[in-house]
């Protein structure tokens, strides 16, 4: 009972009190110009109806491997890097302050700590709703078609690289990898930062998930985790890609690896305060 | 509820914060913790409460070692220095929130202790709060449960004459009640006032204890 407790405080005030309208303004300011460039890579083809899919997979697919050689991947890490700054400090920052009194009258350290770990699922879940939302609102306003699917012109629009052999008969039907993927990665990476967060820093840990986010831009590999994000190197397209499967068990490992590590830090910490 | 400190050192880094504390602190007393800035007595209250642990030896509640048979003394009221709460609420919405955790108290106790504190019928955002005011909403979350164990540590900052009697009352009312009551002041007059026996505490260690208007002992 005492966990509910835990996790209604942190669902509510962890989720819409907490600075929340500032990362409301800052999240859908990003989406809104990634809209406004979707549209205006799409702009030129007036005879083709491009969809919604089409502008979750422009932002949320990924990049090309080689793209580090020619510019920053923005449009696929400024997403994720937002994410993971906005669920940094809550879980220290909590136990810094306010949390104390409530760990003290829970009596289990165990319990805040999975509580948070609840609570980070759902911010995550949060900013990406909303970000679908606009996505789906600001498409149809223009034009788009309400359909998941990537239509052929868009195929073409995003490009692949010079490192990737493109499979003979590639798959479209990349709805799942165009949404959750995405939605999945960013959970479990964001998990994973708060318990190196409570192990070492939070600083310390979002540099871990920043370098570990350009090295995924960089390279195609199951062991740099953001991968499992990026559509555009599924196997239903690339011939060493990465399927659902294989990015489902990476996640699910970073997610026990994110919790486990939050709770062996938080067995023995020391919760002092800001001063 | 009794509390031990059997051979406690901590350590923060590189810095020993408590040395070999070995203290007995008597249930249903009012003890004192006595010393400068940056002695320990924060730190000896941290451990008591359990939100930090022993580097070396046991704290031990009522028989039970803090960190390895419980991780926080069952029945404890904390207010540290600049107590945190949340800003965008009300005093009564913070300790409401706080209260639901254990779910003991109704919403008439929580009035009863603001009534206590000095802040009733007071309707501002945490954030509006004068220091004096967050001091007594941090008093009022420490004894509104009425835990067996309260610790307030300079309770009386920020305070004028009439919160520092405010203070005295309750430290009175709570040890009548039968609670644990350990508080550390700067005042040394307003301490020895309260407090059934004091530690001075020096650099992390006890250097010697006494029952006020009795003879010092040193340890």
């Amino acid at each position: 009972m005492k966990f509910f407790k835990h996790l209604k405080f942190d669902l509510t005030y962890g989720n819409f009190k907490n600075s929340f309208l500032i990362k409301l303004i800052v999240w859908v300011s990003f989406v809104v110009f990634a809209c406004f460039e979707v549209r205006g890579a799409t702009l030129r083809y007036t005879d083709v109806s491009f969809t919604v899919g089409d502008y979750l997979y422009y932002i949320f697919s990924g990049v090309r491997e080689d793209y580090l050689m020619l510019e920053f991947p923005y449009m696929w890490i400024v997403p994720h890097i937002l994410i993971l700054f906005f669920t940094l400090h809550y879980a220290n920052d909590d136990l810094m302050g306010y949390g104390q009194q409530m760990i003290l009258r829970s009596g289990k350290r165990n319990l805040w700590w999975l509580s948070k770990c609840v609570w980070n699922i759902s911010n995550v879940t949060i900013w990406y709703l909303i970000a679908w939302f606009i996505i789906t609102v600001f498409s149809l306003l223009n034009g788009a078609v309400f359909s998941l699917g990537i239509s052929e012109k868009m195929r073409g629009i995003k490009e692949y690289g010079t490192l990737i052999t493109v499979q003979e008969v590639p798959n479209w039907n990349l709805w799942f990898e165009i949404t959750f993927m995405p939605l999945l990665t960013t959970v479990a990476l964001s998990v994973l930062q708060m318990g190196l967060g409570m192990l070492i820093n939070p600083a310390a840990a979002y540099i871990f998930s920043a370098v570990v986010l350009i090295a995924s831009s960089g390279t195609l590999s199951i062991y740099l985790f953001g991968n499992y994000s990026m559509a555009i190197r599924s196997i239903k397209l690339v011939k060493n890609g990465l399927s659902i499967s294989e990015g489902i068990t990476g996640i699910v490992i970073l997610l026990i690896i994110g919790i486990v590590t939050g709770l062996a830090a938080i067995r023995k910490y020391n919760i002092l305060s800001k001063e | 509820m009794s509390i031990e400190f059997k051979n406690v050192s901590k350590k923060l880094g590189n810095n020993i914060v408590i040395n070999n504390v070995n203290i007995e602190i008597k249930k249903g007393i009012v003890t004192g913790l006595k010393g400068i800035n940056g002695s320990g007595k924060t730190m000896m209250m941290r451990l008591i409460a359990g939100l930090i642990y022993a580097t070396k030896g046991e704290v031990v509640i009522d028989g039970k070692v803090l960190g390895k048979d419980i991780s926080f003394p069952p029945s404890i009221g904390l207010m540290l220095e600049n107590p945190a709460f949340l800003p965008g609420y009300n005093g009564f919405d913070n300790l409401k929130m706080l209260a639901s955790i254990k779910g003991e108290i109704k919403d008439e106790k929580i009035d009863e202790v603001l009534e206590t504190v000095g802040l009733a019928n007071i309707d501002k955002k945490y954030r509006k709060y004068s220091l004096g005011m967050k001091q007594r909403l941090g008093i009022a979350a420490a004894i509104m449960e009425e835990p067996d164990i309260i610790l307030l540590d300079e309770p009386t900052n920020s305070l004028d004459a009439s919160g520092q009697e405010m203070v005295r009352e309750i430290v009175a009312r709570e040890k009548e009640r039968g609670a644990t009551v350990i508080l550390s002041c700067h005042d040394s007059a307003l301490l020895e006032s309260m407090c059934d026996e004091i530690f001075n505490i020096e650099v992390g260690e006890i250097t010697s204890h006494y029952e006020p208007e009795k003879e010092q002992v040193s340890v």
